[in-house]
């Protein structure tokens, strides 16, 4: 009886406490008579945006001597409005695997460092001496060349604000590298390739305020129900509680988002590049062209073709391609362009694409109606695609055409996959291109900009391209990237092709490999030193969601063990090298008064970085101000908004986002941008503009005219089948986190192979049985499911990739999107067989 | 395959409680606190200047009120909105 | 004596190889990256009468039962059948909490809100495995006593 009454108390005061953190009142002495029994019962609780998807979440975080107890819904959360997915619930769980790891690990035989050692933990001063040592030896060479050193990074979308600014910090400008790419690239940067081609700036023009009013939602290529279930539920609200709301779902295959579907379309993988066209055909054809929007605000333009598919160049589909990598077009009119599209006829598209002409005619009808708002969405769908960028392009066109775009419940969405894809990886630019705010290292005018924010010599930032993601592993084999340090992400098992670039190119003599991490992933099992990494609320940050929504959050806890942030380790590291050893005499010339320095004291000691001290600082704890001794995550989120205020970028004074639950950014005079490019909405956009899509010169945007080309691989006599590969709802990415929490893992155990039951008989396959999947590439073991949420069609089957045990980048091909060089893990050939 | 619930007035047992954030227009606060507190099943517990108060409704076996009466609190007299934030079941 | 050695060469090249390629290091594989072993059984859904234990009072009630079968879309919920507070009681099945009755706006419905109807976004079965490693997460006291 007792003790059932103090589990009531308990409950209680637990009802009470998040009750109370939701309404913003501090519970106070006159609800203490719950409280009697304990101080047991005191919770700790504060806002943090979620560890997953790019949704953007915020959740409120419980804790309870040094320990996360409890995580619930944020009430107040504009995002979720107290909602969670069920990885979402599951957060106060991520970060206590019992294998946190909680010292560095140094690969090593009697006593020194040996790349076929074995891992024996050492100091974090023995790893920083001999990371050190490495990157030295690396930077050497190239020192007093115009080449860029040989040390490379390979970053996250799940990486901080902060973190990724002081990355691409100290790549770019400390050791003058442009070899920095972050996991986003497996992911959006198709989407960014998109915009900036189509608008000149990147990042959607609407927000999730478009859900509520909206007519109609196409999926392009993304199983919302899964992937952004949040986003999913919104729209589901807007569907069931509004007859008239219609919803199309296209994909390859068959699954949960199909439920709500009012068309559903399955299409020939790439074939969606024909149904776009068609689209648009349609609209020309049947008087549905907005004139006066496409005459005052659009231009139309002719894209380079056959430009081949991002794989080595000597492979023979680069060699066979006329334009291998070429993004360029020319200026034509909009007969020019209704000429191009009009052979997209229903017919010939019904054929390319598989899709019955009657979907295909119903789909087309609602961007048609000039009644009807649509918002168009997409995800890994659209990006992860040979021809993403020209997808993307493909489905602007149809906004732009019918001018259903920048405003409320009208416009095309891309859905991001990480928590900071937009805010991190894009905003911060941590490409190996980019520089904030959507400049680029190509540009000197943009390089100028950077170099005199940061206060350094002209010509301290390269202005050759780096590596992207995929090129890096392609050099590491190639033994022409020798320093390397993947952060935050777990590259090993999800970039493409791992058997022959991504293993070699890691166990690679010539090289040394480092792996931050909180757990050991796939990819520290291939490193040589591994370095704990503490995770989420064990650090202060900052995350920007998909909407342009900008979250900070403080940390609630002290990191794991020796566990630090890949704040404090880039910024700890820098504190080792002199500027004589990493720049060139004529550069250090040009600012003698940065000689004998450290790069730390250049670039974060640099009076804007430390400019706020500690008693600026309203939170509870922060690990790496204390050790550097000033409020580090104010000072570099200050420093990097210098970037875009005033171009269209603004972010609000850093202390805004502590109260706020996110701003969606241009935060002007401290309001929000709900909508991008419309008068009324964009305090960018002039009054009497209309619309200004101010991205490019004129405020014009690109309509572009791009054809159907094939995929790199299809199927054959002998790889006879398409392997598309992906995420589930209940494990996230390569599911270092996710599955190691008990109930997340038992929701979904294991991958399998999802294929068509009659597929599956005609191999001798049953639901259950183990069968052995191969590509050119590699071969894995699994097992056939035929039922569940994943109903391929014959001829098509579809793998998770977060299962460690079924390495699904064995079978993957690096082919990327030319432009974007983002990979394809929706397309390639591969047969199964029993084992 | 399941059982029927038995019906049970095992007081000590929990059923449900919910967590609800009451507005209530600040000048009549007390009001509005007490009509809350006579409800069978409600307690308010924490309250601030601008209106808002932190209330639970509690749920006994057997019982299916907790609809009603949170229905019940948002349409009392002095009350402004009332929004559910938490709620447990066993 | 032939069926030995088949079964030791690959062990015995499974520990050369180890040392160098994943330096002793486990992660959620215990294999070497280049090999490829054979793939877990299927698990079964963890079925019983009882709810699963909650180890922090927000967390959504795991599904006790397999759900292979049941339809959540446009025209039919499943879950429902059992769940909705009309037919729960009949089968001793858990109501669906009432926050399920509010909208995003915080408004009361009549019905569970639209935005609530597909179940499996936040609740999922459980398959009958145990977990890859432990977790260290701690219940706070109160929850504790419980177990």
């Amino acid at each position: 009886m007792k003790l059932e009454q103090s589990r009531r108390d308990f409950i209680k005061n637990s009802a009470v406490a998040a009750t109370a953190a939701a309404a913003g009142i501090s519970t106070t002495a006159s609800a203490t008579n719950l409280i009697t029994s304990s101080k047991d019962t005191d919770i700790h609780w504060d806002k943090a945006p979620c560890r997953f998807c790019g949704t953007g979440c915020s959740v409120l975080v419980g804790t309870k001597d040094n320990k996360v107890v409890a995580t619930q819904g944020d009430p107040e959360a504009p995002v979720n409005r107290g909602l969670n997915c069920i990885k979402g619930y599951f957060l106060s769980k991520i970060m206590y695997g019992k294998d946190r790891l909680d010292t560095p690990l140094l690969r090593m035989k009697d006593g020194k460092f040996d790349k076929n050692g074995e891992f024996a933990p050492i100091t974090w001063d023995q790893a920083f001496d001999i990371m050190a040592d490495k990157w030295k030896a690396a930077l050497k060479d190239t020192r007093n060349s115009d080449e860029m050193p040989p040390v490379g990074m390979f970053g996250s979308g799940q990486w901080t604000i902060m973190e990724g600014y002081a990355a691409s910090k100290l790549y770019k400008a400390g050791f003058r590298s442009n070899h920095i790419d972050p996991n986003a690239r497996h992911c959006m940067a198709s989407a960014v390739g998109g915009f900036m081609r189509t608008f000149g700036i990147d990042e959607p023009m609407g927000c999730y305020d478009d859900f509520e009013h909206s007519d109609a939602f196409v999926l392009w290529g993304s199983n919302m129900a899964e992937m952004h279930p949040i986003l999913w539920s919104r729209i589901t609200d807007r569907v069931l509680s509004n007859d008239h709301v219609k919803v199309a779902v296209l994909s390859t295959f068959k699954h949960r988002s199909f439920e709500l579907a009012d068309n559903s379309i399955i299409f020939t993988p790439q074939s969606d590049l024909a149904i776009g066209n068609f689209i648009c055909n349609y609209l020309i054809q049947n008087n549905a062209v907005n004139k006066e929007f496409i005459k005052k605000h659009t231009h139309f333009r002719l894209g380079v073709t056959d430009i081949g598919y991002g794989l080595r160049p000597e492979h023979p589909l680069e060699q066979k391609a006329k334009n291998s990598g070429k993004g360029g077009s020319k200026e034509i009119d909009f007969d020019g362009f209704a000429k191009f599209v009009s052979e997209y006829t229903v017919e010939k598209t019904e054929e390319i694409s598989g899709v019955p002409a009657k979907n295909l005619i119903e789909l087309a009808k609602l961007y048609a109606d000039p009644k009807r708002k649509v918002m168009s969405l997409w995800t890994m769908g659209m990006n992860q695609h040979t021809r993403g960028v020209w997808m993307n392009n493909i489905v602007y066109n149809i906004h732009l055409l019918t001018g259903k775009i920048s405003e409320p419940g009208n416009g095309p969405f891309s859905l991001t996959g990480q928590p900071s894809a937009c805010g991190t990886a894009r905003e911060v630019g941590t490409f190996s291109h980019r520089l904030p705010a959507d400049m680029v290292v190509k540009k000197k005018k943009h390089r100028d900009y950077a170099e005199k924010i940061w206060k350094l010599p002209e010509g301290t930032v390269p202005g050759k391209v780096g590596y992207h993601a995929v090129l890096q592993n392609r050099m590491l084999k190639d033994g022409k990237l020798n320093a390397y340090w993947v952060m935050c992400n777990n590259n090993m098992q999800a970039a493409p092709n791992m058997n022959e670039e991504g293993l070699p190119g890691y166990r690679n003599p010539d090289n040394f490999i480092v792996v931050s991490d909180p757990y050991p992933t796939v990819t520290a099992q291939a490193a040589d030193l591994v370095l704990p990494t503490a995770m989420w609320v064990e650090k202060e940050g900052g995350y920007g969601n998909a909407e342009r929504r900008t979250q900070l959050w403080f940390q609630q806890v002290e990191p794991h063990g020796e566990a630090r942030s890949d704040l404090w380790q880039l910024m700890e590291f820098s504190k080792r090298f002199k500027t004589e050893e990493v720049w060139s005499d004529a550069l250090l010339a040009k600012a003698p008064q940065y000689r004998g320095k450290t790069l730390f004291e250049v670039l974060f000691k640099n009076g804007q970085v430390d400019k706020f001290p500690m008693s600026e600082f309203k939170g509870r704890m922060n690990q790496e101000s204390e050790d550097f001794g000033f409020y580090v995550h104010k000072g570099l989120f200050e420093e990097y908004a210098t970037f875009g205020r005033g171009k269209a970028h603004d972010l609000a004074p850093f202390d805004m986002y502590h109260e706020a639950r996110g701003l969606r950014w241009p935060v002007v005079d401290g309001k929000e941008t709900l909508w991008r490019f419309r008068e009324g909405y964009d305090p960018y956009v002039k009054s009497g503009e209309e619309v200004s899509f101010y991205g490019k010169k004129d405020g014009k945007a690109w309509i572009f005219a791009l054809p159907y080309e094939p995929p790199a691989e299809s199927p054959d006599e002998e790889y006879d089948l398409w392997l598309s590969t992906g995420r589930v709802l209940e494990h996230w990415h390569t599911g270092t986190m996710t599955r190691r929490v008990p109930e997340l893992y038992r929701a979904f155990p294991d991958a399998v192979i999802f294929m068509h039951p009659e597929d599956a008989k005609e191999r001798g396959l049953r639901r259950g049985m183990e069968a052995k999947i191969l590509s050119r590439r590699g071969e894995v073991r699994s097992r056939i499911e035929t039922r569940g949420r994943n109903r391929p069609p014959k001829g098509l089957v579809f793998m998770p990739f977060f299962d460690a045990k079924q390495l699904v980048n064995k079978l993957t091909l690096d082919a990327t999107d030319p432009l974007s060089k983002e990979t394809d893990y929706k397309k390639c050939a591969v047969k199964i067989v029993k084992v | 395959m399941r059982q029927p619930n038995k019906e049970t007035n095992d007081s000590t047992q929990v059923c449900a409680i919910s967590g609800l954030v009451v507005c209530a227009m600040p000048a009549r606060m007390d009001e509005v606190a007490q009509t809350l507190n006579n409800m069978p099943g409600v307690e308010v517990h924490d309250r601030s200047t601008e209106g808002k108060m932190v209330v639970t409704v509690e749920e006994l076996p057997g019982e299916k009120m907790m609809v009603d009466r949170i229905s019940e609190i948002s349409a009392a007299e002095g009350v402004l909105s009332s929004a559910l934030v938490y709620t447990h079941q066993e | 004596m032939k069926k030995l050695i088949t079964f030791l060469v690959p062990l015995l090249f499974t520990c050369l190889v180890s040392a160098s390629e994943t330096g002793g290091l486990n992660s959620l594989r215990t294999d070497d990256l280049s090999i490829q072993a054979p793939a877990e059984a299927m698990k079964k859904v963890h079925e019983s009468d009882s709810l699963l234990k909650r180890d922090f009072i927000q967390q959504p009630p795991m599904i006790p039962h397999d759900i292979r079968g049941y339809d959540i879309n446009k025209n039919v919920n499943s879950c429902l059948r059992c769940h909705s507070w009309k037919n729960a009681s009949k089968w001793g099945a858990t109501r669906i909490s009432v926050t399920h009755f509010y909208d995003r706006d915080g408004k009361q419905l009549a019905d569970v809100a639209p935005g609530r109807y597909f179940c499996v976004q936040c609740h999922v079965p459980q398959a009958d495995a145990k977990p890859l490693l432990e977790n260290m997460f701690e219940p706070v006291d109160s929850l504790k006593k419980q177990q």
